[in-house]
């Protein structure tokens, strides 16, 4: 049975990659070139590199662990197309992880004096994999003739083109309001908001590079073969509910991997994640220090001087100038022609908050954007599974492990969302709960299938 | 440059507490990011195209919540404050203001303590005590004997079963936990979101006094009555403007004097405020659907071979949840009495690896007192039969009888299930060495040698495996449906459709007849679920639409001044920075 809807999907699916991957040409480049919170990227990739290299040391561990696993890693199908593929994606993301976290740590000078050239070179990178992933689950269409979300490569492929690709997005789309500029474009929000694009391709590329390393070298081989697909997954259901289902995976993900960003930034301090950033951080520095004479970079008072409001003055250390602004008006505007004047004055978040809770309300806006719409993903993805179900099993419902994990991960989004909609939780609270997340997408996603048991082990038919 | 005026007093007034809360965003940033818009005074004219957009999606919720609204009075009591604009002028507003219209049902108090049972601290545990059983209930093996959980689980076995651990999804602690989970949903949703609806759709205006008090914002537009000429109704004149672009972003205004106001409040995103009642609702409808299933549906297998009959009434009946007088109470008792399902043709195709591509069924639904054929179909997994309220399911398949000729004479050999040890499947068939060897099989009366005879051996639907009387293997028959097999290294010597046994006898196969296992399945939920579903899925995404409201005022002090003010539930940076924005817009 082949899939009828080859044809529509592949073009959908190259549109929906190049769309992600050309955004940024309509997205004006960053006008602010300061350093302010460069600081804090470095910070936040030294957590980030603890944690996954941690991980990706497991990860061979587990390849000998496994009985199945095959020999030579990164031996490949014959499929040259997909070997290639598969090599550019690997390598794209290897290279976006460096390059991400180079600019975290070392580059930040560099980085802060490239930032009128447009995105940082990891955001290429990461697009270049992108596409890449691209390629490969195009070339597995047309060679197995069904929609490649058959086997656990090939979803573990389309969950890294998922990652990639919601990144990507809420990358370029992050500096990207129109309303912000009028009063504030150089101020600390807008600056904000472009570290957390550095901050989100340091959290996000290792998952991806993960993902993709697990799927080609760890997974045995025989499992990454294109197989056919069992007479429950002959349904146009598939397509729908499995693609879906990866997006929302995708984007849970994403937005849990920023929760947890947000809870390292938020660390107090005499935690040990501050302390592991306090130690390793200046021998990092003093390791770029030697390796490239740093750019002399404004400060940040002199950077805040610069841009000639003060809205948020309560951040800097510049405390003479604060002094004397902010105390006359948080900000104001004033249209000559007709001599009229607005002057701006807000109590919320944006004013008096340290250059740290800044950047960790709009990581985790980016985090609470993203979790919204992986949640609404994941509403229609058990949605639909559960009418596929219906058609297929006799019954929407059925306590099945898969569909359970699911119920639960939708359940722990649901309780993040509520605090984050109903009550006056502190977001770090919420952010726990947003991270923990990431553990439950993960035991739904592999931990059911390693459990070998339920009808999503595609092998029900036949007791 | 005009100097900043100082605003000392209010600044200071205004310490914000330190809450890390404002930055929320909807993922829909279409409907909220408003388009760029450059300082030109044109600004009318782009305002309703955009907000067109931006209104867009409100409008499958307010459809569905119209199925509860029970009646509008827009045209009755005229609500604080007048309609700036008829609806001709802004469309796009028109769900809005339907939704502002909307008389919705009183909210409860709080009753039995509620608001402690049903507080959302309480409800949050209660998910997350449901998310743990659940987990639970996929690492505990279910539906097991208690010897198994006394082998695998000595110390707790007799807590898990006490429990009813061993069937977590039906057992009393979770679905009380469901009820519960439920009965908070219903009390949340009358006693503290209904209440919170009603307030948005209030309209209350905001003295310029009150506005320095409170608000997350506050933005002052000095406009020096003698500058541009309007002498003394310059802030009058950029009220009526804010009013215009305020309208134009979506926004419903009411205002204090139509012609000349000095006040204005402004409202946005009411669906905000609906969507998780709306929410709420459809998870309410999905378990009701599923307590009607639970305790009205009825589901059971029959296995019917090639050419067999199933009456589906009787097959519904056995798969009633609830008997006794109970069911008296049952919508689908006596559901398809004296129907019949025959079984035209069951067949299995094969891929060229010898994997099962998929199971065919071709059903007839019959009559059973006047032999009419109602209805015929074919199914198979994925594409179920409905028919009068019953739906027929592929999901299970056994051998039933092999068809072959014994030197030419037809014979039948029924075949029984062989217990797998974890294996494939098969079946098994004896055939007595005396109707092979007779000359007439027919006219075989009696089987005086019971253990001697031919084995045949069934695994798949495409050949047999035939033992001879000296029990070693003869030969393999292939299927004529099958597709040609190559003839695999290390088979037997005979091979084929037609192979020779105990001394020359021949045996040919005519046909492996199976038997298809069937679902019968009744669930008079389903269209609750269903409808729950429709429900959920637009409303969790409406639901995290902003709701925002704006507030602005002649300055008393100074009447040359417009203080605005506002307030967003979420997505407060964004808010603010719009605000800016249609601020500025306005100045120029």
């Amino acid at each position: 049975m082949v899939s009828p809807n080859r044809p529509v999907l592949l073009p959908t699916l190259l549109v929906l990659a190049l769309a992600c991957w050309s955004w940024q040409a309509f997205v004006p480049a960053p006008r602010g070139v300061d350093n302010l919170a460069s600081e804090r990227v470095q910070e936040q990739a030294v957590t980030a590199a603890a944690g996954t290299v941690a991980a990706l040391g497991a990860l061979p561990a587990h390849a000998v662990d496994n009985p199945l696993a095959h020999g030579a890693p990164g031996v490949m199908d014959a499929n040259e197309l997909q070997g290639w593929a598969e090599r550019a994606s690997f390598g794209g993301l290897l290279v976006c992880t460096l390059l991400a976290w180079w600019r975290g740590t070392l580059g930040s000078g560099q980085a802060s004096a490239q930032a009128d050239s447009g995105k940082p070179p990891a955001f290429w990178a990461m697009a270049f994999s992108n596409l890449a992933l691209v390629v490969l689950l195009s070339n597995r269409w047309i060679e197995s003739g069904h929609f490649p979300l058959s086997n656990m490569y090939e979803s573990l492929s389309f969950l890294a083109w998922g990652v990639t690709a919601v990144t990507l997005y809420f990358t370029a789309t992050e500096n990207n309001n129109d309303d912000a500029k009028y009063f504030d474009s150089k101020a600390g929000g807008a600056q904000a908001k472009r570290v957390t694009g550095d901050i989100a391709a340091v959290w996000a590329s290792p998952v991806a590079l993960g993902i993709v390393a697990f799927a080609q070298f760890s997974l045995p081989k025989a499992l990454q073969k294109a197989g056919a697909l069992v007479p429950a997954l002959q349904s146009n259901w598939l397509v729908m509910h499995v693609s879906v289902v990866m997006c929302s995976y995708a984007t849970l993900l994403f937005g849990s991997v920023l929760c947890m960003a947000v809870l390292a930034l938020s660390q107090p301090k005499e935690s040990p994640i501050t302390a592991i950033r306090e130690a390793v951080q200046p021998a990092l520095q003093g390791l770029a220090n030697g390796l490239q004479p740093q750019p002399a970079v404004a400060t940040a008072g002199q950077a805040m001087a610069m841009t000639g409001t003060t809205l948020d003055a309560g951040n800097t250390a510049n405390k003479k100038e604060q002094d004397v602004e902010a105390a006359v008006t948080t900000s104001a505007v004033s249209v000559s022609a007709t001599n009229v004047t607005v002057e701006f004055s807000s109590s919320s978040a944006s004013a008096v908050l340290s250059e740290d809770d800044q950047l960790a309300i709009t990581l985790d806006d980016l985090a609470y954007r993203s979790l919204l719409l992986g949640f609404g993903f994941l509403t229609i993805g058990i949605v639909s599974g559960a009418v596929w179900a219906n058609e297929a099993w006799g019954n929407y419902w059925s306590w099945d492990p898969k569909e359970t994990w699911a119920l639960i991960t939708w359940l722990v989004y649901a309780g993040y969302l509520h605090t984050r909609l109903q009550l006056g939780w502190d977001t770090r609270e919420s952010a726990k709960i947003g991270a923990f997340g990431f553990l439950v997408v993960w035991v739904c996603y592999i931990g059911v299938n390693l459990m070998g048991i339920g009808l999503h082990s595609y092998g029900f038919f036949l007791k | 440059m005009a100097p900043a005026l100082p605003s000392m007093a209010a600044a200071s007034l205004r310490q914000p507490e330190m809450q890390l809360r404002a930055a929320t965003f909807s993922p829909t940033q279409a409907t909220q990011a408003a388009p760029a818009r450059p300082f030109t005074p044109s600004v009318i004219t782009g305002g309703s195209e955009s907000s067109h957009r931006r209104h867009l999606p409100c409008a499958v919720v307010a459809c569905l919540a119209g199925t509860w609204a029970t009646r509008k009075r827009r045209s009755q009591v005229p609500r604080l404050g007048t309609l700036t604009a008829g609806d001709a002028e802004t469309p796009s507003n028109a769900i809005e203001e339907w939704l502002l219209s909307l008389d919705l049902p009183t909210p409860l108090k709080p009753v039995l303590g509620s608001s402690a049972w049903a507080s959302f601290a309480a409800s949050l545990v209660q998910m997350f005590v449901v998310a743990g059983l659940s987990a639970l209930g996929t690492l505990i093996e279910q539906g097991e004997s208690p010897a198994f959980y006394a082998q695998k689980y000595p110390e707790s076995s007799g807590i898990l079963l006490m429990l009813g651990f061993d069937h977590m999804y039906s057992c009393p602690l979770f679905l009380g936990l469901l009820a519960w989970l439920a009965a908070s949903l219903i009390a949340c949703t009358a006693t503290t979101q209904l209440p919170l609806a009603k307030k948005a759709q209030r309209f209350s205006f905001r003295s310029s006094a009150a506005m320095k008090r409170r608000g997350s914002f506050l933005m002052r537009m000095n406009c020096p009555a003698s500058s541009a000429g309007v002498a003394a109704t310059g802030a009058a004149t950029r009220l009526l403007q804010l009013r215009e672009e305020l309208q134009g972003r979506g926004f419903i205004v009411r205002s204090d004097d139509d012609v000349n106001p000095t006040q204005l409040a402004a409202s946005r995103g009411l669906v905000g405020k609906f969507a998780p009642m709306a929410v709420h609702l459809a998870l309410l409808l999905t378990l009701a659907g599923n307590t009607v299933g639970l305790v009205f549906g009825s589901s059971s297998e029959v296995l019917v071979g090639d050419g067999g009959y199933a009456d589906i009434g009787k097959v519904l009946d056995a798969g009633r949840r609830i008997k006794g007088p109970l069911s008296m109470l049952s919508p689908n008792k006596g559901l398809l009495e004296s129907t019949l399902v025959r079984v035209d043709d069951f067949r299995i195709e094969y891929k060229d690896d010898g994997n099962i591509d998929q199971f065919y069924s071709k059903l007839a639904i019959e009559d059973a007192n006047t032999q009419k054929e109602l209805y015929s179909d074919e199914i198979f997994v994925n594409k179920p039969l409905r028919y009068g309220g019953a739906t027929i399911y592929q999901a299970d398949w056994a051998i039933d009888r092999l068809q072959m000729f014994i030197n030419g004479f037809p014979v039948v050999v029924p075949c029984k299930s062989l217990p797998a040890d974890g294996g494939d499947r098969s079946w098994a068939a004896f055939l007595p060495l005396e109707l092979v060897t007779a000359k007439d099989p027919a006219a075989v009366k009696q089987i005086t040698k019971p253990k001697e005879g031919i084995v045949f051996i069934v695994q798949n639907m495409r050949n047999v495996q035939v033992y001879g009387s000296d029990q070693t293997l003869v030969g393999v028959l292939r299927s004529p449906l099958a597709k040609v097999d190559e003839k695999l290294e290390g088979m037997p010597i005979q091979f084929g459709q037609e192979i020779t046994v105990e001394g020359g006898n021949t045996l040919r196969l005519d046909r492996i007849v199976g038997s298809t296992g069937l679902i019968v399945k009744n669930d008079p939920g389903v269209p609750l679920v269903y409808a729950g579903y429709a429900l959920l899925m637009p409303a969790t995404l409406l639901s995290v639409l902003p709701f925002v409201q704006v507030w602005a005022a002649i300055n008393s002090d100074d009447e040359n001044q417009i203080l605005v003010t506002g307030r967003a539930n979420r997505n407060q940076l964004q808010f603010e920075d719009e605000m800016k924005a249609t601020v500025l817009t306005i100045a120029n």
